[in-house]
């Protein structure tokens, strides 16, 4: 099998499970007297005429059949067209992405998903070679503790200690909510002010992260080591630091790459109680907020979407890893 | 058939002491397995220690610290609880020992009376003439700052032989030193035989009581007030007869809830928080434990069925699994625990049923790895049934998977059940640790740590034992991950 | 005739959570330029701990403890880890076991053997690195546009010839063959060594050949060295040791071998099984096993001690 040809079955079999999810995501929502239950509630309010009950009914495509209601539903999926919400009443498309929102999420999301790979890979490999040493212990024990506190309680007590204690950071949001009535704040302002206000829910973020990177990369990698060609590796005089990142990091690094994209959906859990904890004006907290005011278009929206970039990252692992191991094109 | 039976106990329960030594003598997983045990040991006193819903108590003031901090020098002004009347519901003679009055002649005028409101007794002053009589209680009042609250619950009194014309005064007050009088409650009593409470709750945050007290506008809440400072406080009642009759009144019980209580303070009810701690305990281990079990079993069955059954059930179990695996599942739980309910049986059967893909598929790579080794090759060479074969191996190495998984698969169900507590969608009916750091949250708390930090410590804690025990485990199990030994 | 490599009295430990495996106890050797020394012994004697000791390249816990490793004129042990790269693949290089996975599974085979030229002659650039190594294996019998190949792609044989051609790559002085061509079919394994032996003579290498196969050190290898848990036994020209075989081991070994062209004859298993090298017996450590064993044998450590003709060592009570 060429190089080709697998990515020509990952994309069948990504484009199967993006199927899955509509469909599921149909179902779960099928099950929610939601719309029914929302418009249902105008029949009891007396100020409500049947016109406008009738207005909404069409509006949500209640008088339609539910074949052909799941036929538009499907293709606005499809096409991100998802409906207005009923808080705001805007497209949800524009509420996730002209909002800032998606930006808000990606910023917080990426910056703290690279750091703890970067954080968390770093020790691991490190670690792995000194197995059994007081840093390996050390790394292990602190990793496995922040593996067991929870992100809610993390970020909670980072707001109580940073910024009611210590005035260091703010306490929460994404940026002051005097921004924008008054124009753009000027470049660098608006550069550090944001990095501020990033930082206490990124680093939670962070070391909800770090230490599951930690952990596998020092599991593998300790697989990896005790293979006859990092011995190999050392027989040829090359230095430890191209022992280890090179010729042993590299296999170490295919489960990491597997256990990461199916890590992430757990990530997103963690961003959204991140993002709940500092009031940050991202998905995780219009997700959150749009359950507590059961406003189901966007739930539903809401839902698709982490599933599909669950799914697209699980798409880009398996392109990572039928780039780094030659065998599996071969499979 | 019953020895084989016997020696097969004698065995499983040899090979269970080797296990435990075994995991004894790794640091991490006795570490962990103590850890356990004290967490379980305070989920199953809770009920013993504090048999009553400690959220439905009011234990201590509002936002009540930790008894210790009053040791320290930051907390030289917190005060504690205090019951100022021994026996104020009158239940025996005696108790009337501990009220003075002000008129010692007429003494015998005032006795223990059966009759009872709510099955406590009264003390009843009678008189045949007109008559002021205060009966009053004296205590030293210890604390520099002032208690938190102060409640006098339920004091009812009941008249005889008052009339409209003759009304019989009553009146209850609470004196600092000799200077300082304040009222709490007065009333002209006009009408017989039935018990009267005041119309406001006898309670220092109710707004009426200043004003009866006639203190108006005043800044300060009505505790600082009244106990500005230590001193000798006087709790008592005055009763004035203009014709003769009989008054009773009960539950003079002054209760002076303290800034400073327990171990670990209070919640803003008031709530002892340790207590809500040990209660909190009890619902992480039972959803953690449950909700895992099920996802393992769950997992052990797809994961055998998936490996031992080849070919179109195989594609379709793993297929199903892939997909599941690809749903988020915190967003997902939110929508369902916010459609079928918060109940906590809701809450442990939807962590359960999301939590089965993973281990699903370790064991059915398992499977399949046993059934390709040779020694099964060469069982099945040597006559042996394939099946009887399969399910001995494969259950031995399936034992030792299913111990790893499910250390490490009940953290993350406690960890689940805390964050859907904390994002306001647990039970609200059974105390858990996500939830009180929610109520932390919702009043605004941060900065009362020991509301916010111990139950993240319980999280952690619980959490903690758990991944230590799976960790060593695998280690000990996994013997690529074994040491030289 | 120079001396190559010259060893002494060399022990290497492993620590472990129960105490200190004595895995190669007071060895000592010597190899003269284009002279091929083998190793025997049965699994677990120690021979491999050697020839990581050579290059220093023992697992975790293993240490030389005592003796000198003279290396073209330097002594070895003492070096650290940095001047140690120096000597390794360029001074001394290793074959391993083809069968095993000591090629990195993720690197083209040709990127591997220009990795091994370039660390340690830095301005060679990729592209005539290349040309080495696709004329490395053109010596080594495997077709040079196999250079662009994965590990994976090869056939046993093939990795292992791979593997030789990368042990040359840098004109090493020494060569290290630990049981090259083992777990490959007979035929296989008969064409690597065969390959080994000529490369020997082409190249006037100087070699150390671990095995725990008689019959192919006594193809290859003009000297050989018996081992037994930890210890030489025998030492001497291959030729008197299979003739004339003096150790009660060695006999042992010779017989339980067959010789593809001698007589007929009874093979034979020694009884019994390698001490635990955690507590090796006192004395004599094959006293155990020995069908000659006397009270002596229990007690003291036989020297090694010419017997017979010159150049042959054999370490035993009996002489």
């Amino acid at each position: 099998m060429s190089l080709r040809a697998y990515i020509l079955k990952r994309i069948v079999y990504t484009i199967v499970l993006v199927l899955f999810v509509i469909i599921v995501n149909w179902f779960i929502f099928q099950a929610i007297p939601g719309v029914e239950g929302a418009i249902g509630s105008l029949q009891g309010n007396p100020r409500a005429t049947s016109q406008q009950y009738q207005h909404f009914q069409e509006l949500y495509g209640l008088n339609k059949s539910p074949l052909q209601r799941f036929e538009e539903y499907f293709w606005g999926m499809l096409t991100f067209n998802f409906g207005n919400s009923f808080v705001t009443q805007h497209p949800v498309i524009d509420d996730i992405v002209k909002s800032g929102r998606l930006a808000n999420t990606v910023l917080l999301l990426g910056t703290s998903t690279v750091l703890g790979i970067v954080i968390g890979i770093l020790f691991g490999v490190v670690v792995s070679a000194r197995r059994g040493s007081g840093i390996d212990t050390g790394s292990v024990t602190v990793a496995l503790t922040t593996f067991s506190l929870p992100v809610f309680w993390m970020g909670l007590t980072f707001i109580a200690v940073f910024s009611y204690l210590l005035h260091w950071f703010p306490p929460g949001k994404a940026y002051p909510d005097t921004w924008f009535l008054f124009g753009n704040p000027p470049l660098a302002q608006f550069i550090l002010t944001r990095l501020q206000y990033l930082f206490l829910p990124m680093l939670v973020l962070t070391l909800f992260q770090y230490g599951g990177f930690l952990l596998l990369t020092r599991a593998t990698m300790l697989e990896t080591l005790s293979e006859d060609y990092v011995t190999t590796a050392r027989a040829k005089g090359l230095k430890e630091r191209t022992v280890l990142f090179k010729h042993a990091f590299k296999n170490a690094s295919l489960p990491l790459v597997t256990a990461s994209a199916l890590g992430f959906g757990t990530v997103l859990g963690g961003a959204i109680l991140t993002e709940t904890v500092f009031n940050w004006n991202g998905l995780g907290l219009w997700l959150y907020n749009s359950i507590i005011g059961k406003d189901f278009p966007v739930m539903q929206a809401m839902f698709y979407i982490l599933a599909l970039s669950v799914i697209i990252a699980n798409f880009i692992a398996d392109l990572i890893y039928g780039i780094i191991d030659p065998r599996i094109r071969y499979e | 058939m019953k020895s084989g039976t016997e020696s097969n106990l004698k065995f499983n329960l040899r090979r269970f002491a080797n296990f435990l030594r075994l995991m004894l003598s790794n640091k991490m997983a006795a570490v962990g397995l103590f850890m356990f045990l004290v967490s379980a040991g305070a989920a199953l006193a809770a009920p013993i220690v504090y048999p009553q819903n400690p959220q439905n108590v009011a234990s201590a003031g509002f936002l009540a610290q930790p008894q210790w901090v009053s040791y320290f020098p930051e907390g030289y002004y917190l005060s504690s609880n205090m019951v100022v009347v021994n026996n104020p519901g009158f239940n025996s003679p005696s108790a009337l020992q501990e009220w003075s009055y002000s008129n010692t002649a007429q003494s015998p005028y005032v006795s223990i009376s059966t009759a009872t409101i709510a099955s406590t007794g009264s003390i009843q002053v009678f008189s045949s003439s007109p008559l002021s009589l205060t009966v009053y209680k004296t205590f030293h009042y210890p604390y520099r700052g002032p208690p938190s609250r102060f409640t006098l619950p339920s004091v009812a009194v009941r008249s005889q032989g008052a009339s409209a014309s003759n009304p019989i005064v009553f009146s209850l007050f609470l004196n600092r030193g000799v200077e300082r009088s304040f009222t709490l409650w007065s009333k002209n009593l006009t009408t017989n035989d039935a018990w009267i409470s005041p119309s406001y709750p006898l309670d220092s945050g109710s707004p009426s009581l200043p004003i009866a007290a006639g203190v108006q506008g005043g800044l300060l809440p009505f505790t600082e007030v009244v106990f500005s400072r230590e001193d000798d406080y006087t709790l008592g009642f005055t009763v004035t007869f203009s014709a003769p009759g009989t008054i009773n009144v009960t539950s003079l019980g002054l209760r002076l809830l303290g800034n400073a209580y327990g171990l670990l303070g209070a919640d803003s009810r008031g709530s002892d928080l340790f207590a809500e701690l040990l209660w909190g305990a009890r619902t992480s281990l039972f959803v953690g434990l449950v909700a895992s079990f099920i996802g393992i079993g769950l997992g052990l069955l797809v994961g055998l069925m998936a490996g031992y059954k080849t070919g179109i059930v195989d594609e379709v179990l793993m297929r199903f699994t892939d997909m599941m695996l690809v749903l988020p599942s915190l967003p997902l739980l939110l929508v369902l625990v916010a459609v079928v309910g918060p109940s906590i049986f809701n809450i442990i059967i939807l962590i359960g049923f999301l939590g089965w893909m993973g281990f699903a598929r370790v064991i059915r790579s398992q499977v399949l790895s046993i059934k390709e080794r040779p020694f099964i090759e060469a069982a099945r060479a040597a006559g042996a049934g394939t099946r009887k074969i399969l399910t001995t191996h494969i259950f031995r190495n399936v034992v030792s998977l299913t111990y790893v998984n499910l250390a490490l698969a009940v953290p993350a169900a406690i960890l689940t059940e805390a964050a859907l507590s904390f994002l306001g969608l647990g039970d609200p009916l059974s105390i858990s640790w996500g939830q009180i750091i929610s109520n932390a949250q919702a009043v605004n708390a941060l900065n009362d740590w020991w509301w916010i930090i111990p139950p993240g410590i319980g999280i952690a804690f619980v959490s903690l034992s758990f991944v230590l025990i799976g960790y060593s485990l695998d280690e000990i199990f996994n013997p690529k991950l074994r040491r030289r030994r | 005739m120079s001396t190559v490599l010259d060893v002494q009295h060399l022990t290497t430990h492993y620590r472990t959570l129960r105490g200190w495996v004595r895995a190669v106890e007071d060895v000592s050797f010597k190899i003269e330029k284009g002279q091929a020394l083998g190793i025997a012994g049965e699994s677990g004697c120690g021979k491999t701990t050697v020839a990581m000791s050579l290059l220093k390249i023992l697992p975790k816990g293993g240490r030389i403890r005592k003796g000198s490793i003279i290396f073209d004129g330097l002594d070895l042990v003492p070096l650290s880890n940095n001047e140690m790269r120096q000597i390794r693949w360029k001074g001394i290089a290793i074959v391993f076991q083809g069968a095993m996975n000591a090629l990195n599974p993720v690197f083209k085979v040709g990127d591997q053997i220009v990795e091994a030229i370039r660390t340690h002659e830095p301005d060679v650039d990729r592209r005539s690195g290349m040309d080495r190594a696709r004329s490395l294996l053109e010596l080594v019998g495997v077709e040079p546009h196999r250079v662009d190949n994965y590990p994976h792609e090869f056939s046993g044989g093939m990795r292992q010839r791979a593997l030789i051609a990368m042990a040359l790559a840098c004109n090493p002085k020494l060569l290290v063959a630990d049981e090259p061509g083992t777990a490959l079919d007979v035929i296989v394994q008969a064409q690597t060594l065969k390959l080994m032996r000529e490369l020997k003579d082409r190249l006037d290498l100087s070699m150390v050949m671990i095995s725990h196969d008689l019959s192919i050190i006594a193809e290859t290898c003009e000297k050989v060295a018996i081992m037994y848990a930890g210890r030489i036994v025998e030492y001497g020209d291959a030729e008197d040791i299979f003739k004339e075989p003096l150790h009660p081991y060695t006999q042992g070994l010779v017989k339980a071998f067959p010789s593809i062209k001698g007589e007929r004859v009874r093979l034979t298993s020694i009884p019994g099984s390698p001490p635990d090298l955690l507590n090796p017996p006192t004395g004599c450590r094959f006293n155990p096993r020995c069908p000659y064993v006397m009270d002596v044998c229990r007690k003291e450590v036989p020297p090694l001690k010419m017997q017979g003709n010159e150049d042959h060592l054999v370490a035993c009570h009996l002489y």
